[in-house]
């Protein structure tokens, strides 16, 4: 008995809900302005969130891309990255040695010392300038990185003063093309030719390690990286590394490596993008408020007279906050739209690296999902207040 | 002035309302002081760069070292006034999160000179007498209670001549930066004894910085000083520190394009919003306001009270969040540096919150005096 009751309850209430819904959504077309009010004002808050979020989405992105598990990079035990990192060629040797390292088919080890120095490039549309790394790299770097490819040209030979472009470097930058000459240090060097990785390595120039170091004069490495066997021949090489005290060396697996490395660069403009998004987004809150209230005091006699023959307090609420929601739901489309056409695959280069911006399908959610909570935010004040109209007194009001 | 009640009566008519646009109207504007300020800052920042200072550094890239030795050619180019050396160490003090720059000069009685920053004669003497001397700066001194006298070991990447990473300076004295340079956090120290200590880049410097005699000659300077080491192993670019600080900011990525996309976008909302606001509230009131014509108030009179009001709301509204967006601001110092917010950003904000109320109120005011009384008053 009691559960066919508030079966029936549940019943009128869905029903009360529907009617009420339908009566709402019949009349928006007479109340443009507040629904314009709530529909743009979402679309610029979920627009501007996503294409901000999409910068620190693309260096991420750009990073992380490749990143294997079974591939580890050798840093100077505390060092921050690879840029206050020294390793001795003795200590490359070594490592390069260890059990857990991957061999290729002729028994050679799969890993490599790399070095890195600043180089200066200007952007062929604006031609801002810009320092990148050039990255003198071991003969085993294309075993390492087997996602290398060439593009164009040839690779560079040891020994001779020759280096490849990367994919962004070539494309965005002046005098990359193949046969151009770069002067480092007093000395033309060969653009031989252009390459791609689709990751890390895209925004910088490649050349023989050893020819690097000897004409900047420098003695160490910055680092190693290395392939391993396995994701699982970790622990053997980190055991192999521990038991020679000579070896003051830190071992970084890729992946985490990789994003602890974007954090510094995403992490500042995830911050800028979440700040201005959560400000844009109280004022927009704000302005959905205004506009429900607007919506809900023009239909005041109304739910007042519907309240009066029977319809429950939940359905109205219901009904308003639906409402409300199914406003912001076409601003945060809108606004998603926007931000894919203007910004998805647009390429940006601060700070030496350039990266594309990405609006990946978290974004996309995240932008709902901002957009929603907006909408029940806003709705909800007036949902309850629509929901105490009394007939007398709304009768009375205008 | 006699209108004054009858606006302000109409802008509190629904209380609910007008707190809810205000805190709109106000939070718009504190989004754009932050970020016009923040622009805005830095060009201003950008132009109380010294214009008569020079940066010498390798042409390949800024931070690759050059020769020491430059030094003595630098200074006998014609229209250069002083020459200073800068290297810098970077090291942390007792824990890796607290990252402090030595700034290493050439301790010189000369350096008296060098722009921007005040030192006691009596301190530099020190400077110039004490090997591992270092001068420290207020903020540091406070941060890390270091006292003249007392010592500021140091962990570095950069290995001293005995594969040592650690190092030790005595504070020796104190300076103050009388321009930004962002030597706030930064210690000063005798580039003699980190030449001679530091197992690396030995007899070489980051950048030298010249001060010129004649801002007007800067770029003939610039070129003869670059002249002297064409075609050598260590080529040099020579570059006012105008145009380095232009530059460096602009690598920060495209903020003017940031900053107008998302000022754009905010106003674009925001003016639906006023203008909605100001429709509804027009709706409500058509009967009072046909009352106030039928009462011999004319056609334009009414288009004003209208226009006006939105007019008070919008600039007040403003006007609270620019202040709150120059009260926020000192509080992001760090993250800003010697950025400030200019007035001149507010008062843009002000002349846009005017054409912002102007713009929205238009439609609502043009309905207001096109009223008919007969109309207004018989449709309820």
């Amino acid at each position: 008995m009691g559960d066919e009751a508030s079966c029936a309850t549940r019943m009128k209430t869905i029903k009360q809900f529907f009617a009420l819904l339908e009566l709402s959504l019949s009349s928006l077309k007479d109340r443009l302005g507040s629904v314009l009010v709530t529909v743009i004002g979402t679309a610029c808050v979920v627009g501007v969130l996503i294409s901000m979020l999409s910068m620190g989405a693309g260096a991420r992105a750009m990073i992380m891309h490749n990143a294997r598990a079974d591939r580890v990079w050798v840093l100077k035990h505390g060092a921050h990255g690879t840029g206050d990192s020294s390793l001795s060629r003795e200590a490359v040797l070594a490592i390069a040695d260890m059990p857990g390292v991957r061999k290729d088919v002729d028994g050679r080890a799969m890993a490599y010392g790399a070095t890195f120095v600043g180089v200066e490039g200007r952007k062929k549309i604006d031609n801002a300038r810009t320092t990148f790394a050039l990255f003198g790299v071991g003969a085993a770097y294309t075993a390492v990185h087997p996602e290398f490819h060439l593009t164009a040209g040839r690779m560079f030979r040891p020994g001779l003063r020759e280096l490849i472009a990367g994919k962004s470097r070539y494309e965005l930058f002046k005098n990359f093309e193949i046969g151009d000459h770069v002067r480092l240090r007093g000395n033309e060097w060969t653009v031989v030719g252009h390459f791609e990785t689709g990751g890390f390595f895209d925004g910088s120039l490649l050349a023989d390690a050893p020819t690097v170091m000897s004409v900047f004069g420098i003695a160490t490495f910055n680092n190693a990286t290395l392939m391993l066997q396995s994701a699982a021949a970790f622990d053997e090489l980190q055991a192999a590394v521990k038991a020679n005290p000579s070896l003051d060396v830190e071992l970084r697996p890729e992946i985490p490596f990789m994003r602890e490395q974007s954090k510094n660069l995403s992490g500042v403009l995830d911050f800028v993008s979440y700040f201005v998004g959560a400000v844009m987004a109280a004022g927009a809150t704000l302005g959905a408020v205004n506009s429900m209230y607007a919506i809900v005091d023009s239909r005041r006699r109304e739910i007042a007279t519907l309240r009066a023959i029977g319809f429950g307090a939940g359905p109205v609420i219901l009904a308003v906050l639906t409402e409300a929601v199914l406003l912001v739901l076409p601003g945060a489309i809108l606004g998603v739209l926007a931000a894919r056409l203007l910004f998805n695959g647009n390429i940006v280069s601060p700070i030496g690296m350039s990266f594309r911006l990405t609006v990946t399908p978290h974004l996309v959610a995240l932008g709902v999902a901002w957009a929603l909570s907006m909408g029940l935010l806003g709705g909800l004040l007036p949902a309850l207040r629509a929901s105490r109209a009394s007939v007398t007194t709304a009768l009375r009001a205008y | 002035m006699k209108y004054l009640p009858l606006i302000w009566s109409g802008i509190w008519r629904k209380p609910g309302r007008a707190i809810l646009i205000l805190l709109q109207v106000l939070i718009a504007f504190l989004l754009f002081g932050l970020l016009q300020g923040f622009k805005s800052g830095i060009d201003q920042v950008i132009a109380q760069t010294r214009a008569d200072i020079l940066i010498v550094h390798s042409r390949q890239s800024f931070g690759q070292p050059i020769p020491l030795a430059y030094f003595v050619r630098i200074q006998a180019v014609p229209g250069v006034k002083a020459v200073f050396v800068q290297n810098f160490l970077v090291g942390s003090y007792q824990k890796p999160t607290q990252q402090i720059v030595a700034d290493a000069i050439d301790p010189d009685p000369k350096w008296m000179g060098y722009p921007g920053l005040a030192v006691s004669k009596t301190d530099l003497d020190a400077l110039i007498h004490t090997r591992t001397g270092a001068l420290i700066s207020a903020t540091l001194a406070r941060k890390y209670s270091w006292k003249v006298g007392g010592r500021i070991p140091l962990h570095s990447t950069i290995l001293q001549q005995s594969g040592s990473p650690d190092w030790s300076f005595d504070i020796v004295g104190t300076f103050r930066e009388t321009e930004h340079l962002g030597l706030d956090e930064a210690i000063i120290i005798s580039n003699d004894y980190l030449n001679e200590a530091r197992v690396d880049k030995k007899n070489t410097v980051q950048h030298f910085i010249v001060l010129t005699n004649d801002p007007k000659q800067l770029s003939a300077v610039a070129q003869a000083v670059d002249d002297l080491f064409a075609n050598s192993l260590d080529e040099t670019r020579t570059e006012p520190l105008r145009e380095m600080a232009q530059s460096q900011f602009q690598s920060l990525g495209d903020i003017n394009f940031v900053v107008r996309s998302v000022v754009g976008a905010v106003f674009f909302a925001l003016l639906f919003s006023v203008g909605a606001m100001m429709m509804q509230s027009l709706r409500e009131r058509s009967p009072e306001l046909a009352v106030l014509k039928a009462l011999g108030f004319s056609d334009i009179r009414i288009f004003w009270v209208i226009l006006v009001e939105s007019l008070v709301l919008c600039v007040f509204a403003a006007i609270l969040g620019l202040g709150c967006a120059s009260v926020i601001f000192p509080l992001a110092k760090r993250y800003l540096g010697g950025i400030s917010m200019p007035y001149a950003v507010a008062a843009i904000g002000v002349v846009l919150a005017v054409v912002l109320a102007l713009i929205s109120a238009a439609m609502p005011a043009w309905r207001g005096m096109r009223l008919q009384v007969v109309e207004a008053l018989g449709g309820r």
